[in-house]
């Protein structure tokens, strides 16, 4: 690690931490109703209510609000599902995108709905304008602010004495857009304009190359199908190509919402390695700094509804413990490098036959590895998924740590709203873990756990590993899901593995080197992301309605304090351990068998 | 294909509203 890319690494933790203070505090604001400096925008908030036929003042049960979330994303999918299908009847659609394939479709419409996006397809050469704007970013809005609602409502379970109610989820859902997300995207939006991020209805641009050159272009016969030479091959011909097809859009406004609701999908291909998503330093520090901003903001907000600031520093120190030693690990692999290629390379840079350079395959060029780490850690720690660099070409270990991350279930910093609440059901087993140490009844914020907690949160940190695991088991055995693996062996299975932890988890990276927009995996992806998401979700829900239903006991002194150090060496541990024993025999099969065999030569 | 993915994104709601109901019941449908 080099003093620069430590230094660096410091100023982002350090900025990320003081900002995230005042948003949590402003974001608590918004959610108990008390007065902000966006309060002028309460006419406009009561006026959707009143268009929507909604009461604000009409308490839900957790079932109610569960359903309303789960009706409310199932028209988001079919909404987004019927604009892909019919994008080529529908006006901006200036490079004349065809409709998209029924498979592609619905693995995208349930990508975005589940703020997974996961994306099997690139964005500059298949959605029109329209379905990236109306579609897709309109789906990066909602379904952050649905997840901040149900965090909301668990929050409020914990709070509320003998209350059948947790909130309304269509008032959440409301403020967490109208306040928050929509607020500082637009603010990120200009910025990043001012950068140089495109945003126009234009058509794509053409530019003249300046240095000419030729491919070598199939040629087709009558029949339309290849004309093969002697030996069977396809034959070619030389094409001069003297010009550049530049793809733009509006591509400002998506990646902002893309990196605060911890959404991910880029609106080109390549995703923010891309210039036009991300042009300069600047861009690329603020576009990595939302990645987590609200997802850090969140455990302030939950330190203030509950009434005790130090339980919400206890969970983001948590975060912060963990979050550290993997970006730590990750930028120390990418740094170092493949030693066997330093041994040979070092000689010859010393004797000056080759320039000396550092490990810099598949890292974002402009920005450097400390950048690059950082972004793969970033981004895999919360629900993110959006890439500046590419983490198939990382290390062994450099690329084990963004996978891990998501196979930790998220909850370390995790997407905005799922995260917390994942890393809730994780105390919540942390404090029954502690009492049975102890032999006394578990409690967490002065509410008891009990069996029903203790099933619900087991079900949250359950399913999504059961998803991983049974998907990539599967995929590695179905002639299909092995078909478009581009590698073989231990770094094929990394690349399978790394499909199912990322929409098992409802990240949306990709590690690449993967062929996923097939059938198959359309399909099973899909799958993944909806279970991934609502199963994990209606738990948490039903944890609320229980929580809220019950008595606040005072603290005596059998309690465990939850905002100790002690907390949170213990709930960082269970974390690790729930982590390490369902996913290391996996990864051995996977990166760690590749860094033996990196390290064996 | 369309009639497919339709159907199935329906099969996974209503999985999901058995999910509810499964919760309820642990909960003993209270509240």
């Amino acid at each position: 690690m080099t003093t620069n890319g430590v230094l660096q690494l410091g100023l982002y933790m350090g900025v990320l931490l003081v900002a995230a203070w005042p948003l949590g505090i402003f974001m608590a604001r918004v959610y108990e109703d008390k007065p902000h400096f966006l309060s002028w925008l309460k006419g406009l908030e009561h006026g959707l209510y009143r268009l929507a036929g909604v009461d604000p003042s009409g308490e839900m049960t957790w079932r109610q609000y569960a359903i309303a979330m789960l009706v409310f994303n199932l028209l988001g999918i079919f909404a987004v599902y019927g604009l892909q299908r019919s994008q080529h009847l529908l006006p901006l659609n200036p490079a004349a995108m065809p409709a998209v394939t029924p498979d592609s479709s619905f693995n995208t419409a349930v990508s975005f709905a589940t703020n997974t996006n996961w994306q099997g397809y690139g964005g500059e050469a298949t959605m029109s304008y329209l379905t990236q704007m109306l579609g897709l970013t309109v789906q990066n809005f909602v379904s952050a602010a649905a997840g901040m609602a149900v965090l909301v409502a668990l929050i409020r379970g914990f709070t509320r004495k003998q209350s059948a109610g947790i909130g309304n989820f269509w008032v959440d859902l409301t403020r967490s857009t109208l306040y928050i997300l929509l607020p500082l995207s637009f603010v990120l939006a200009i910025v990043l304009v001012s950068q140089g991020v495109v945003q126009t209805f234009n058509p794509y641009a053409t530019a003249a190359l300046l240095d000419p050159t030729e491919i070598d272009e199939p040629v087709v016969g009558s029949d339309g199908k290849p004309v093969l030479d002697e030996k069977g091959q396809p034959t070619t011909k030389k094409k001069p190509v003297t010009e550049q097809t530049l793809a733009v859009g509006p591509a400002a406004s998506q990646i902002a919402i893309k990196q605060l609701g911890t959404n991910g999908g880029g609106f080109f291909n390549v995703n923010s390695a891309h210039p036009f998503e991300n042009p300069t330093p600047l861009a690329n520090f603020l576009e990595a700094l939302s990645i987590l901003i609200i997802s850090a903001a969140l455990c302030t907000t939950f330190g203030e509804m509950v009434g005790d600031r130090r339980q919400g520093w206890a969970l983001l120190a948590t975060m912060v413990v963990l979050f550290v030693p993997l970006l730590a690990l990750c930028y120390g692999s990418e740094q170092t490098g493949n030693p066997r290629l330093a041994e040979i390379v070092a000689p010859r840079a010393t004797a000056g036959e080759v320039p000396a350079v550092e490990n810099m395959e598949g890292k974002e060029v402009r920005y450097g590895i400390a950048n690059s780490a950082l972004w793969a850690t970033a981004t895999t720690a919360a629900s993110n998924g959006s890439v500046n660099a590419m983490h198939d070409s990382f290390t062994p270990l450099g690329g084990l740590v963004p996978m891990w991350l998501m196979q930790l279930g998220e909850v370390i910093f995790g997407g905005v709203g799922s995260g917390l609440y994942g890393m809730l059901a994780f105390a919540v087993k942390a404090v029954f873990v502690a009492g049975l140490m102890v032999g006394r009844t578990p409690e967490y914020l002065g509410k008891k756990i009990e069996a029903f907690e203790v099933k619900m949160a087991s079900l949250v940190i359950l399913f999504p590993c059961a998803v991983v695991l049974i998907g990539a088991a599967v995929a590695v055995l179905a002639p299909e899901g092995v078909r478009t693996i581009a590698n073989p062996g231990a770094h094929g299975f990394s690349e399978v593995l790394y499909a199912f932890s990322s929409a098992g988890n409802n990240n949306g990276s990709a590690f690449a080197g993967l062929g996923a927009n097939t059938l198959f995996y359309n399909t099973a992806l899909g799958l993944a992301m909806f279970f991934a998401r609502y199963w994990l979700a209606i738990p948490i829900l039903a944890m609320a309605g229980s929580l809220a239903s019950k008595k606040i006991v005072p603290p005596s002194s059998g309690t465990l304090p939850t905002h100790t150090p002690l907390f949170v060496v213990l709930l960082a541990s269970v974390v690790i351990i729930v982590g390490a024993l369902t996913f290391i025999p996996a990864l051995a099969l996977g990166p760690i068998v590749e860094q033996l065999q990196m390290l064996g030569g | 294909m369309d009639v497919f993915f339709l159907m199935l994104t329906a099969v996974l709601a209503a999985l999901s509203v058995g999910l509810i109901g499964l919760c309820d019941s642990l909960l003993g449908g209270k509240p």
